[in-house]
């Protein structure tokens, strides 16, 4: 009986504990977002941004705007220090010279990177042109896979005059923003209610590393020893497949994206040269007949278009040939945080979310 | 009367349960590959969900048909306590149901050997709802090792509710007469995870279920060896026996759980308590076209003086000895050499894998339907190679690579393959290579000592990682694999009734892609302001990107 009697309340307990758990159901699942990349900066709105304003300048601990100052860490030194055991908190961010440290100086044309724009780490694989005729999907079928890709990053290095008888591909969209300005124009006095203009500019950079495997490098012909330049300068230097590579993606990196500062060479795990402790770091296992090619991306463009107020925090921003997109934004007058309103990417820039820059003109 | 009226009850349960069973032999065919073994169409793939069958349903795979009846009857007695009288011995069907179940042709008796009453046939299985809801967009039902979606993206920031009944099972369990020394039954026992076609819309893939086959198999047991023909769960990691107490559909990332076309040999020994079972089966390959079956083999001690309770996924606990096993598997791979035209020079590769599993009953319980205050550990941990399909559809993203196309001929040559993803693919010196898995995946169940144990909570940790997986992908792709997956589960169920069960679970799944994210702050745009190279590259942040989805899910399962 007492038995019973227990039974039957922890019947009445689930038949109530139905409707809770279901409550309790929808609590979770909508509490329990992943924590999104970049968080959202400022949004106190203030006076519409009229003027020009560019990337804060950021050292590593995050102190943007701050005063130039140099290298003050010898031991961080990245010209001498494997990357995988520099102290990042210790580098301050500088110019070639080790001077012009942490403000931006757009007047040497050599604009330190370090700023302050998030950008989300979305994967974005190269699209493989060869499939396009190769393997066109039908109607209503996924994709294919982005892993579904070769080892060479379609390079065939053979034994004719250059070396890459069909070069390599590669650029990621996804890079993150190393430059940029934003200029916003006031509204024309006699036409208030077009808003003003304003205009973009944006530069993705990066300095990335690829991995050829032996066997791409050398399996169709290519052989080390022979000119790094067989066309121009038939009996000048020679070098290994590395460095006859090296030269050719050197002439050829045009394209998608413009790269340059191409250096490769051999994946021998050697802790000499530059790319192998990059090659180390980003995973890559070491192969001592392939090579690692490091090159720095720069790729820029960006938005035109008007701008009106929506609200006092929120700019739209109506693109030239493009869908119309938010921004929050607080203006303190000498900084600027925009940020892609209801999480939308700034400027329609994929993966773009956040901007926080310094007034650097009228 | 009432017995009448359920004896009425289970011979028409009997007849549409053996039409439904045959019927879905044929709707379920095509959909052989059962556990999803290609995550590349997401959209079609039947998740292999679905716990172990609860252990009434069990015993009949483990011990002579007699005992499944005398299982009847212990659950006959259990459903007294609630008030319903449950004559199971009419599950036990009459010779003129019989006769009307399986006739090939009106008026034409089947042959059949032995005395009809002497025929044993029960239907058993599940009538089970879930309602999901996840954090991101990744999954249909289970939590199949498909990628997450990461943040920043659209779909890793947007949940997403399901609601399934596709769970639900029927089965049915026939004993023959004993032969001489040999005592033969068969099982059959589907659910509705069929694959969908690949242009069903979402009514369809979540409301429609296509019937699926889960276990089909025939036994002889005997003195001398038993023997098991057909479709069970894979002897590797014993499936079956250890699987972890949890809410959420089974197997839980990390846990080997799959099933096989087999033929299996077991041979039990007995020294006082202690259970010995040897067993060795000839599985289906993992790849058909390498013309070698499988082979898996294992050893199972269990010691009847100490026992404990546990529930397999979330079916009906019972009461279970301590036990360990140890299983082994050992497979080939033959596939066209990485060429264009590779003629018919093959390659060939191995895989194999190794797993100890354990069912610890910490504190002992008394009995069935005194279990409170019971607790059992249960533990699996596994390592193999070549052996990704045997954990619920694992695949982690692997692709076979393009072909290189040296002659630069359009439209590219298109490697032939043969063989499903994840188990083996080329390195970048063009050679076959097993990826390699290992995981663990370790249970607690505690049954509150309220009602005799009808309520519990328990938790899952699980981890699979691939040591190499990532050195077997071309660098672009890096992002489209995952090296790890960690996941938390924990469950309260309550046992209504016998019959009905209640749980409720929070489940926590990330998973650690091949690549890295991006460094922050992000130092240098011209190489020329640092000729000797700037720390950094892509993606070297430091911090491997990574991806989260939180499940909340509620299931109430009434068990027949």
């Amino acid at each position: 009986m007492i038995t019973n009697s227990i039974k039957s309340r922890i019947a009445k307990l689930g038949l109530v504990g139905v409707p809770f758990s279901l409550t309790l159901l929808a609590a979770l699942g909508t509490g329990c977002t992943q924590d999104r990349g970049c968080a959202e900066l400022g949004t106190c709105g203030g006076q519409v941004p009229v003027g020009q304003w560019e990337l804060a300048e950021c050292d590593a601990q995050g102190h943007c705007g701050a005063p130039r100052h140099p290298v003050t860490d010898p031991t961080a030194d990245p010209l001498t220090t494997d990357p995988a055991q520099v102290d990042l908190t210790k580098l301050v961010i500088c110019d070639g010279q080790g001077l012009n440290c942490g403000t931006p100086i757009p007047a040497t044309g050599k604009f330190p990177v370090s700023h302050k724009s998030c950008s989300e780490d979305l994967y974005e694989p190269q699209t493989d042109p060869r499939l396009l005729g190769g393997e066109i999907q039908p109607a209503r079928v996924q994709a294919i896979e982005p892993a579904l890709f070769d080892w060479c990053d379609e390079l065939v290095a053979g034994s004719g005059t250059k070396i890459d008888l069909e070069p390599a591909v590669f650029f990621y969209e996804s890079a993150p923003i190393g430059r940029a300005f934003v200029k916003y124009k006031p509204d024309d006095p006699a036409h208030p209610e077009r808003g003003g203009d304003f205009s973009a500019g944006m530069t993705r950079t990066g300095t990335y590393a690829l991995d050829f495997p032996a066997t791409c490098m050398r399996a169709f012909g290519a052989s080390d020893g022979k000119p790094l330049d067989p066309v121009n300068d038939p009996m000048g230097a020679t070098g290994n497949v590395c460095k006859q590579l090296e030269f050719q993606l050197e002439t050829e990196g045009v394209g998608a994206g413009a790269y340059f500062n191409v250096t490769c060479d051999p994946n021998n795990g050697a802790a000499a040269n530059r790319t192998t402790p990059i090659a180390r770091r980003a995973g890559m296992p070491v192969d001592p007949y392939g090579c690692v090619c490091m090159y720095d991306l720069t790729s820029t463009g960006g938005p035109a278009g008007r701008y009106q107020m929506s609200d006092s925090h929120t700019i739209v921003h109506l693109l030239s040939g493009g869908f119309p997109t938010e921004a929050t934004f607080c203006n303190k007058g000498t900084s600027l945080e925009l940020t892609g309103a209801h999480g939308s990417y700034l400027f329609n820039l994929k993966g773009l979310r956040t901007m926080d820059l310094l007034k650097t003109g009228p | 009367m009432i017995q009448r009226a359920f004896r009425t009850y289970f011979t028409a349960s009997a007849t549409l349960a053996a039409g439904l069973v045959l019927s879905g032999l044929v709707v379920s065919a095509p959909a052989h590959a059962q556990d999803s073994t290609e995550p590349s169409a997401p959209a079609t793939d039947a998740p292999a969900t679905a716990d172990e069958p609860k252990p009434a349903e069990a015993a009949p795979a483990e011990q002579p048909a007699a005992d499944a009846a005398a299982q009847a009857d212990a659950r006959a007695d259990a459903d007294a306590d609630v008030g319903v009288k449950l004559d199971t011995k009419a599950a036990v069907v009459t010779e003129a149901a019989t006769t009307e179940t399986a006739a090939p042709r009106p008026g034409e008796p089947p042959a059949r050997y032995g005395n009809a009453n002497e025929w044993k046939l029960v239907p058993y299985g599940q009538v089970k709802v879930d309602a999901v809801r996840d954090s991101t967009q990744s999954f249909f039902d289970a939590q199949q090792p498909y990628l997450i979606a990461r943040p920043g993206t659209y779909k890793g920031e947007h949940g997403r509710t399901t609601m399934v009944a596709k769970d639900s099972r029927l089965g049915l369990f026939i004993g023959a007469p004993q032969f001489g020394a040999i005592k033969s039954y068969g099982k059959l026992e589907v659910d509705f995870f069929g694959l969908a076609p690949t242009d069903a819309k979402e009514n369809d893939l979540l409301v429609m279920g296509p019937i699926r086959i889960r276990q089909g198999f025939i036994r002889m047991d005997n003195p001398i060896v038993d023997v098991l023909f057909g479709q069970t769960h894979d002897l590797y990691g014993w499936g079956g026996y250890f699987y972890p107490a949890t809410v959420a559909f089974l197997g839980v990332p990390g846990e080997i759980y799959h099933r096989n076309p087999q033929l299996r040999l077991e041979r039990k020994f007995a020294l006082g308590d202690l259970e010995i079972l040897l067993a060795a089966a000839a599985v289906r390959p993992g790849q058909r076209d390498s013309g070698i079956p499988d082979a898996e083999g294992g050893l199972k001690l269990a010691f009847n003086g100490w026992k404990g309770a546990s529930m397999s996924g979330f079916s009906r606990p019972s009461v279970v000895p301590i036990s360990i096993g140890v299983s082994g598997l050992y497979r080939w791979f033959e596939m066209p050499a990485f060429r264009t035209d590779p003629g018919t020079q093959s390659v060939k590769q191995n895989g194999q894998g190794i797993a100890l599993s354990a069912m610890l009953p910490v504190i002992p319980a008394k009995s069935i339907d005194d279990k409170g205050n019971a607790l059992t550990l249960t533990g699996e941990f596994s390592t193999g190679k070549g052996d990704a399909d045997m954990y619920s559809g694992l695949d982690g993203g692997s692709r076979l690579p393009l072909l290189p196309n040296p002659s630069l001929a359009a439209p590219q040559p298109v490697y032939p393959g043969g063989i499903d993803p994840g188990l083996v693919t080329f390195d970048r010196a063009w050679s076959l290579q097993p990826i390699n898995w290992q995981a663990f995946v370790a249970g607690l169940q505690y049954y509150l000592p309220i009602a005799g144990g009808s309520a519990w909570i328990s938790g899952v940790y699980s981890q699979a990682k691939s040591n190499n997986i990532k050195s077997l992908t071309p660098q672009a792709s890096y992002g489209a694999i995952f090296t790890k997956m960690e996941y938390i589960d924990a469950s309260a169920t309550v046992a209504i009734t016998p019959a009905i069960q209640f749980g409720v679970s929070f489940q926590t799944l990330k998973q650690t892609f091949g690549d890295v994210s991006q460094p922050t702050p992000f130092f240098g745009t011209q190489a020329t302001n640092f000729p000797a190279g700037l720390p950094v590259v892509q993606g070297t942040g430091g911090v491997a990107a990574s991806a989260r989805n939180n499940r909340a899910q509620v299931t109430m399962a009434f068990f027949f």
